[in-house]
């Protein structure tokens, strides 16, 4: 899931600015391509389900569309995509906010080590309260370590994405981190 | 003397590539005999392993084409419904004009509703960015990043006002004009023009680079901090 490089971004963003409809399309189409997956990601974990993260990947995918003429390169493209993504997610989990706090769907087929039925068991007990802990976190502290746990992200684009000093992220990241140990401590 | 608090934030670093040598040779001598760092080195790796593993299993069972089928309808449903919209727009607007033009009355409380909104917005949003900035007092560089957004903020809005100001002010030209005899319709026009022009490029020549410096500088010092 490699990022794309600042040229192949500079060309996308020209075509889909100056192109036909149809280079406008295919522009658009590769840019999907290139970064559903972390967007995907990062909704998940924003979201907390699959049927939003789905929604809010339309959401984001649509305001790129719809923006990406006014684009002008100050930032990477990957980094104003994330924005987005986590902007539509929010808003997503906000409009559904009335299920109350909704811990990520645990996909089917969680692997656990080995074949031993309690050790599986146990694996699973540890990701679900894994994943209870994290959608108990405020918005801010989740943000964060969403953005650390999609592939290709420095901490200079995270820092630009959620609007703080490159000193500030390290600091957020942590106190996210042990905020999420004392939750998954007290669901112990 | 650094402190866990710190060792933390370095695996966090270290975990992330983000640590140079030294760092990291301090901090695996520092983990060899801290219980408790070790134990927060565990939850950063066991939390970031259960976030990506819960990821790529709903990644593996995706289907990407139905996802980009899907996506692609939803653009051109939203596309649709932005068409309708504006049309509606359009459409409520088009007899507000038109009473605004064949009426004195009316076209004063266009005028007296647009100040109206304009001061109620200004007052509302100057209360919005104090609140901000007493939020973020103490912290000089969430507060630098909050005065970016600030000016980036202002530096789109002159965009949008040198679209939509000049529109407003040739339409009450017009409606000053249209009372007026002929012969001295010309003086609303050019009087308004000139005030709209002239509004224009102070904006655009004043405004904007002095806007755009101050951002510019701003980005260097948070660049450098």
């Amino acid at each position: 899931m490699a990022l794309l490089d600042t040229q192949t971004e500079l060309a996308l963003c020209a075509q889909a600015r100056t192109g036909s409809r149809a280079e406008r399309d295919e522009a658009f189409e590769q840019i999907f391509r290139e970064l559903r997956a972390q967007v995907f990601a990062l909704c998940l974990h924003l979201t907390g389900g699959r049927a939003e993260a789905e929604d809010a990947l339309q959401e984001c995918f649509l305001s790129v569309y719809q923006a990406i003429g006014s684009f002008r390169g100050e930032a990477r493209l990957a980094t104003w995509v994330y924005r987005i993504a986590v902007r539509s997610a929010l808003s997503v989990k906000a409009r559904r906010r009335e299920r109350g706090h909704a811990p990520i769907e645990a996909a089917s087929g969680t692997p656990a080590p080995g074949d031993d039925p309690e050790a599986q068991a146990a694996t699973r007990q540890d990701v679900g309260r894994f994943l209870d802990a994290l959608a108990r976190l405020p918005e801010e502290h989740r943000v964060v370590l969403s953005l650390f746990a999609v592939e290709g992200l420095d901490h200079a684009q995270i820092a630009e994405i959620v609007g703080v000093p490159p000193g500030t992220v390290w600091s957020r990241l942590h106190n996210a981190r042990k905020r999420l140990g004392a939750l998954m401590a007290r669901t112990e | 003397m650094e402190r866990c608090e710190d060792f933390e934030v370095n695996i966090e670093m270290r975990l992330h590539g983000a640590l140079d040598a030294p760092q990291t040779d301090r901090l695996v001598a520092h983990l060899a005999t801290c219980v408790s760092c070790r134990a927060f080195e565990d939850l950063a790796k066991g939390s970031e392993n259960a976030m990506n593993q819960q990821t790529n299993l709903h990644l593996q069972t995706l289907d990407w084409n139905g996802l980009w089928k899907r996506t692609k309808s939803f653009f051109e449903t939203q596309s649709r419904q932005r068409l309708i919209s504006s049309a509606v727009v359009v459409g409520a607007l088009a007899p507000m004009m038109m009473l605004m033009m064949n009426d004195v009355f009316w076209s004063a409380a266009f005028l007296f509703g647009t100040w109206a909104a304009a001061i109620t917005w200004r007052l509302w949003s100057s209360r919005q960015k104090l609140a901000a900035v007493a939020k973020y007092e103490g912290n000089t560089g969430e507060l630098l990043f909050f005065y970016r957004r600030e000016l980036e903020d202002r530096l789109r809005s002159t965009r949008t006002a040198m679209l939509v100001v000049p529109l407003w002010v040739a339409l009450f030209a017009f409606r000053i004009g249209h009372p007026l005899a002929s012969t001295q319709q010309w003086i609303g026009f050019v009087g308004m023009g000139v005030v709209s022009l002239g509004g224009a490029a102070y904006v655009w020549l004043v405004r904007r680079p002095r806007i755009a410096r101050e951002l510019g500088q701003l980005k260097a010092d948070l660049q450098s901090r």
